[in-house]
């Protein structure tokens, strides 16, 4: 995990009501994809975009990070899982090591249903989360 | 006789700077969703890491590979075909853009312009927002949104170099082509 995926997964697992929504709680956020065999409900995150966007001396990141929780049960399950990744993340500071966070903030929410080979249904919910970075 | 002398002023031109402003507007709109197209498409092809996939037989009926020990197979014109080797796509790795294979998915990007001021670049494939987003399978394969914000800053500048100001935010209007799939 890079230094952003670090303050992320720190931020997600410190968040009890979201854990405890999750069926393996603390160890059921994921980055970039749960293994095979992972117990639902979960959280996935994993970087979507990044950018140096630089305008002055200083280093800007501007980085998207696609974050959702999954459910084996309902969108309404794997949207309440949202609303507290979302309580975590929009508008609140994370601390990324060598960084300054300038700015956290939900942009586009992404919602989808995928039906696998054998039938299973999983409802993903989430958003994608724009990092701005400076050093 | 009541005499006065007076300094008037009148600006009669908001109508034609504000048509102008709307042009320039819309020329930066359809310019940058036409290149936000074009950086999809692009980052779909080039080289992947991930896993290899048979995509059909290459053959060659040619008489000096009889006795070669190549397979062979007999077409219905009767003749022979000898398979020489195999044609492969290499998919995509989690984390890389998505990967060109047959096209459906990069043929059905499209620009669709919603209004003077608005457009969309939309993937009309149905799978598309999988490989974005990711299965329960799959790890995402990111592909739109870092099209889209590789010209996020431009169109942030080139809209507030026509309007004047620095500091509004596009991101909305950049992103909001993907953003209701599925909902």
């Amino acid at each position: 995990m890079n230094v952003t995926e670090t303050a992320l997964y720190g931020t997600l697992t410190g968040g009890t009501a979201l854990t405890n929504l999750l069926a393996a709680g603390t160890a059921g956020v994921y980055g970039y994809q749960a293994p095979q065999g992972s117990t639902y409900p979960l959280v996935e995150f994993g970087l979507a975009s990044g950018e140096d966007v630089s305008t002055t001396p200083h280093r800007e990141d501007s980085e998207i990070y696609l974050v959702k929780g999954v459910s084996t049960v309902s969108m309404q399950q794997a949207g309440a899982i949202e609303a507290q990744i979302d309580a975590l993340l929009h508008r609140q500071t994370l601390t990324v090591t060598g960084y300054t966070n300038i700015l956290t903030k939900r942009e586009t929410q992404v919602r989808y249903v995928e039906t696998a080979d054998d039938g299973r249904q999983y409802w993903h919910a989430g958003a994608h989360y724009r990092v701005w970075l400076m050093i | 006789m009541d005499l006065k002398i007076a300094a008037s002023l009148t600006f009669d031109a908001i109508g034609p700077i504000a048509d102008s402003l709307q042009l320039r507007a819309a020329q930066v709109v359809g310019r940058t969703a036409g290149a936000i197209e074009m950086e999809w498409k692009r980052a779909m092809q080039g080289p992947r890491s991930g896993r290899l996939y048979k995509r059909g037989r290459i053959t060659s009926g040619a008489k000096y590979l009889a006795g070669s020990g190549l397979k062979s197979y007999q077409t219905k014109g009767g003749n022979t075909r000898y398979i020489t080797g195999y044609k492969v796509h290499q998919a995509s790795a989690p984390g890389e853009p998505a990967a060109y294979d047959y096209g459906h998915y990069a043929n059905s990007i499209q620009v669709h312009i919603r209004g003077p001021l608005s457009a969309e670049v939309v993937a009309g494939a149905d799978y598309p927002a999988y490989l974005e987003y990711g299965t329960s399978k799959m790890a995402a394969r990111p592909t739109a949104i870092p099209a889209a914000e590789k010209h996020r800053q431009a169109f942030i500048r080139d809209m507030a170099a026509i309007t004047g100001q620095g500091g509004f935010s596009a991101a909305g209007a950049v992103a909001s082509a993907w953003s209701n799939w599925g909902k």
